[in-house]
């Protein structure tokens, strides 16, 4: 028996606007008290009428430049008629016959193409609180702009879902189309599950199970890794296949790692598009869309290109640097004025995002100027490594922390006759060790060559020690 | 009276705020025990209102406003027990417009402006002021009734297939439908919202062009408002020649009255060297189909927001399922109501939807480009508002299809977005026979001039 | 051939959320079949070629600027929402 797993994920992105969608509340709710970013358009009172913001669409065209999308020139806004709480006006404003993009793709590190089916805009719902004998709902985020991302159903398997899902995530933060942050709902998965069972020469499809509203790759990959035990089980079990009308909505229980029965998608799913005579059609023409693409300066993958050809840096290194549009901006801000391109992609991925992450502090804390003056001093031997990291390491976590006085107080020891009264000494104190590394115990060398530079206090070179000590010793 | 007289008396000071206010209110009150033309009376809001300026042209001119237009803090049924103690947070754009009028009441309607007489109200049928055993049309029929009894200078109420032109025209007072686009949508309670507009009820035709000039201009809040600019319609002109298009219409169906009137209307045209043209228009006649189907479409989604969870009614008792609250809620909804949601639902259904609505808008945009091409050789398009004078009440209330009937003449201008107004054409006894005059979009200024001119043939 | 049936009815009224008994059915399909046979004749216009995209005076791209509201004294209040807990717009339990 073969099992092939195939899924498809429906990626819902809060795009970054300062307004809502159709009216000018802001997009700014979070943790507002309940229901005071509100107006009669986003609460859907009668009478109240839509107007869509521009920024929408344009944040809309710059992700579908950015997952290789078809940007229509003609497109359009329907309503998805479905009654529910938190959808206030009884039907969702979405996009359904006439997208704005559509056939788009992206590469995953295999090589393997995963296409996508469309990217279209629809309004945010309101969010529900549920209670033990009721509901409470806050219109504050109803009526935010969100892009579906629909991919076609062509992953199989958890990993690949994950790193799909991970490359959007990158791309769209990466062009600043949204903040992406799950813990704040920017980014929602839905997904789509089931299997190929091939067993005898026979081929049998299990039902389409889809699970809504996962909020974090960890959930995306064991959601899709239990449902895959579950409907093999299921299937060997009751033998139910795939079949027009059986699609059923599971929940994801993040607590239990479970997913559990929701409902069966029926006849209750006839949403009854049609398009919204409340807005007019969208036609955009060149200027508009090369308008919104300008306001991409640099795509993912033009920016690791760059920095593979043009910048010489190792392939890592480079990925690592374009996983976030910030890590890049330091970069290419910084290598304007220290051209030490591949000495300054390690800094910047060990020493710098190491001192924030280990401190928790911000990236903002570091001084360009600054760090520039470090390199420069470690560079012309001024200050060694050691002292440099330090020296970085303060500055970042004290902003009045005075880098060129601390570089003056750090310099290597130019005198020769300091450090060699310091090697003798430490020499002379370690006798024994001496004795060993003689005998061949080569190890202790760089115990005595740490001694010499904490003596001198970090202000001599490593590689000038190690060689004046060996001198001394076999002297 | 009219509006000119009544600014210059108060303008002058020869009557006061406080003396228009006991005078209308006083009538309004009595009136409306007769013919219940008013859902609320708004005297106590409008006490607090009275202007002691009078720096607008309607300040403290005494209106009506269909009660499907929004007012903030007052009731706004659209004509609903759904809405029968909704008071709306916030005001129509239109009604912004009017700025210190002085408000009357809110004016009786069909529910959520479904039907053609006024009896789908929920709050009972208003009677026409010129015979009460008549209805007084629909769906505005509270308003133009308040107009033919003279409870108020001017009427706003909302055209979505003739709702002011077809009330007016049984009431026998002017009824003008706006180009859809000119007058924003913002805060009408929606019925279809590709055909609805504000519209204007008044006494004459040069009232409809000042209240007009008021309510007229580019909202950002309807996305279908157009910016044309502010004009004024107020200088109206006198038409020496101009090509006018009698629509071919079948005879059948229609009271020999209304033949009589138009066909007088059409000699008076001749008379006065108008170049006349017969219209034979091919895809018209689908226009009430069109309707009948693309209207309740967007009916369907536009009564979805009364769940019963944010306003409107609801009921006491608790339910395990979700489903079953709301059917309990839209319990409340009138027959007429649940009808067009079950029609439009139907129509937009899987399997239906491309027989139906997909099918209406391709025709409609057939119609679009048949006027457009029709209108190209004349100026304005004429017919009878009406097919009939006003009806007995409960005569056509049994079968919904011969009311939507009644709509046959004022359909099309709203399938396309055109100005139409209808003025009184003939009196037969106490009741009028209307006449029907659609102009270009947003040629509202020649329009009103047009029917200014027939206006003053006719009736002096 | 009747235009709609019992059952699409009673499927109509449950998809648009409307309480109907049996007495209803009848008095609705009548009605609503007489309205379907009427826009019947639709179907006799020759649609083939025609735009599917329809817009009253030709309008697009009605768009808003990216500016936030500055008039921010708009709020609900018990007066025109049915119940309100601390600011939450409260719903019976849903299931």
């Amino acid at each position: 028996m073969e099992v092939d797993l195939i899924v498809g994920l429906e990626i819902h992105v809060q795009l970054k606007t300062k307004t809502k969608m159709f009216c000018s509340c802001k997009s700014d709710y979070f943790e507002k008290n309940p229901n005071t970013n509100v107006c009669p358009v986003c609460l859907g009172l009668p009478g109240a009428l839509p107007r869509l913001n521009r920024e929408s669409l344009v944040q809309a065209i710059k992700v579908g430049r950015a997952l290789n999308f078809e940007i229509n020139e003609k497109s359009r806004f329907d309503r998805k008629n479905y009654m529910y709480p938190d959808l206030f006006k009884g039907y969702q404003i979405t996009q359904f016959e006439f997208p704005i993009n559509t056939n788009g793709y992206i590469n995953l590190s295999s090589g393997k193409r995963i296409n996508i089916y469309r990217a279209h805009l629809e309004e945010d719902t309101a969010k529900s609180l549920h209670e033990k004998d009721c509901t409470l709902l806050d219109a504050n985020k109803a009526g935010m702009p969100l892009l579906e991302i629909v991919s076609s159903p062509e992953l199989t398997s958890k990993e690949e879902a994950k790193e799909y899902a991970q490359k959007i995530y990158n791309i769209v933060k990466f062009i600043d189309a949204s903040d992406c942050d799950m813990e704040k709902g920017q980014m929602r998965f839905d997904i789509n599950v089931n299997l190929n069972i091939k067993e005898k020469e026979k081929e049998f499809r299990t039902p389409i199970v889809e699970i809504k509203n996962l909020n974090s790759f960890r959930s995306l990959e064991r959601a899709i890794e239990y449902e895959q035990e579950r409907q093999l089980e299921e299937f060997m079990e009751k033998r139910i296949v795939l079949e027009k009308g059986n699609k059923v909505t599971r929940g994801w229980n993040d607590t239990l790692g479970k997913t559990i029965f929701q409902r069966n998608k029926e006849e209750s799913d006839d949403y009854r598009y049609f398009p919204d005579p409340d807005i007019p059609p969208i036609s955009l023409d060149s200027d508009f869309i090369n308008k919104a693409l300008d306001k991409i300066d640099i795509l993912p993958q033009d920016a690791l290109d760059k920095l593979i050809s043009e910048y010489k840096l190792p392939k890592e290194s480079a990925e690592f640097l374009t996983e976030d549009k910030i890590f890049y901006n330091l970069f290419s801000d910084i290598s304007k004025k220290y051209t030490n391109y591949s000495t300054l992609a390690n800094w910047i991925i060990t020493d710098v995002l190491g001192i924030i992450n280990q401190s928790g502090s911000d990236i903002n804390c570091l001084n360009k100027g600054k760090f520039v003056e470090i390199l420069n001093a470690i560079d012309d031997k001024k200050i060694s490594v050691q002292s440099g990291k330090e020296i970085l390491k303060e500055s970042i976590l004290n902003k009045d922390f005075n880098v060129s006085e601390n570089i003056n107080s750090s310099l290597l020891v130019s005198d020769d006759s300091i450090l060699d009264n310091t090697i003798k000494k430490i020499i002379d104190e370690n006798s024994d060790l001496v004795e060993k590394y003689l005998s061949g115990k080569e190890g202790v060398l760089s115990f005595l060559i740490g001694q010499v530079l904490k003596e001198m206090k970090g202000r001599a070179d490593p590689n000038v020690v190690k060689e004046k000590l060996l001198l001394f010793i076999k002297k | 009276m009219n509006i000119s007289d009544l600014r210059k008396k108060l303008d002058s000071k020869e009557i006061s705020a406080q003396e228009i206010f006991d005078e209308y209110f006083k009538k309004a009150e009595e009136e409306n025990k007769k013919i219940n033309c008013f859902i609320n009376i708004n005297k106590e809001y409008s006490k607090k209102r009275l202007s002691k300026e009078n720096n607008s042209i309607l300040s403290n001119i005494p209106g009506v406003i269909k009660d499907n237009i929004s007012i903030k803090d007052t009731i706004t049924t659209a004509g609903s027990r759904m809405l029968e103690k909704y008071k709306s947070p916030y005001t129509a754009s239109v009604v912004l417009n009017l700025k210190d009028f002085m408000l009357i009441g809110k004016g009786n309607m069909d529910s959520f402006a479904f039907g053609s007489s006024t009896e789908n109200s929920g709050f009972g049928v208003t009677k026409n002021p010129l015979d009460l055993t008549r209805v007084a049309g629909g769906s505005s029929g509270g308003v133009s009734a308040a107009i033919a009894s003279k409870l108020a200078l001017f009427g706003i109420g909302t055209d979505t297939g003739g709702s002011v032109r077809q009330p007016a025209s049984f009431c026998g007072v002017v009824g003008l439908k706006p180009t859809y686009g000119l007058c924003s949508r913002f805060g009408l309670i929606a019925m279809g919202s590709s055909f609805d507009v504000p519209g204007i009820i008044t006494q004459n035709v040069k009232d409809a062009a000042i209240v007009l000039n008021e309510i007229a201009g580019y909202d950002v809040n309807d996305s279908t408002s157009v910016n044309i600019g502010k004009k004024d319609y107020t200088g109206l002109k006198k038409i020496n020649k101009c090509k006018v298009g009698i629509l071919k219409f079948p005879e059948e169906g229609l009271d020999k009255e209304v033949l009589e009137g138009f066909s007088s209307s059409v000699n008076l045209l001749k008379s006065m060297g108008m170049d006349i043209v017969e219209i034979d228009m091919k895809y018209i006649k689908y226009s009430l189909s069109v309707y009948y189907v693309i209207v309740p479409s967007e009916i369907s989604a536009n009564m979805s927001r009364y769940d019963g969870i944010r306003f409107g009614y609801h009921p006491e008792e608790s339910f395990s399922v979700l489903d079953d609250f709301y059917k309990e809620s839209r319990d409340k909804f009138e027959d007429e109501v649940k009808r067009r949601i079950m029609i439009g639902t139907f129509t937009l259904s899987q399997g239906y939807y491309d027989a139906y609505y997909n099918k209406a808008m391709k025709v409609r945009n057939l119609i679009k480009q048949e006027f457009i091409d029709t209108f190209k050789d004349i100026d304005f398009l004429v017919s009878p508002t009406t097919p009939t004078l006003p009806f007995h009440i409960g005569e056509k209330t049994k079968s919904p299809l011969s009311m939507y009937l009644s709509d046959i003449f004022t359909v099309p201008a709203n399938v396309v977005g055109y100005p139409a107004i209808s003025i009184p054409d003939k009196k037969f006894g106490d009741l009028f026979s209307g006449l029907q005059i659609i102009a270009k979009p947003f040629e509202e200024e020649r329009l009103l001039s047009f029917a200014n001119m027939m206006e003053e043939k006719l009736w002096k | 051939m009747s235009k709609i049936t019992d059952e699409e009815i009673l499927k109509i009224a449950n998809l648009a959320r409307i309480k109907i008994n049996s007495d209803d059915v009848k008095k609705f399909r009548d009605s609503i079949e007489e309205i379907l046979e009427y826009v019947d004749n639709l179907s006799e216009v020759d649609t083939s070629n025609v735009d599917p995209f329809f817009s009253l005076n030709d309008l697009s791209n009605s768009f808003r600027e990216d500016d936030p509201r500055k008039n921010t004294d708009f709020t609900i209040n018990d007066d025109n929402f049915i119940s309100l807990k601390n600011g939450y717009i409260k719903v019976n339990k849903v299931l």
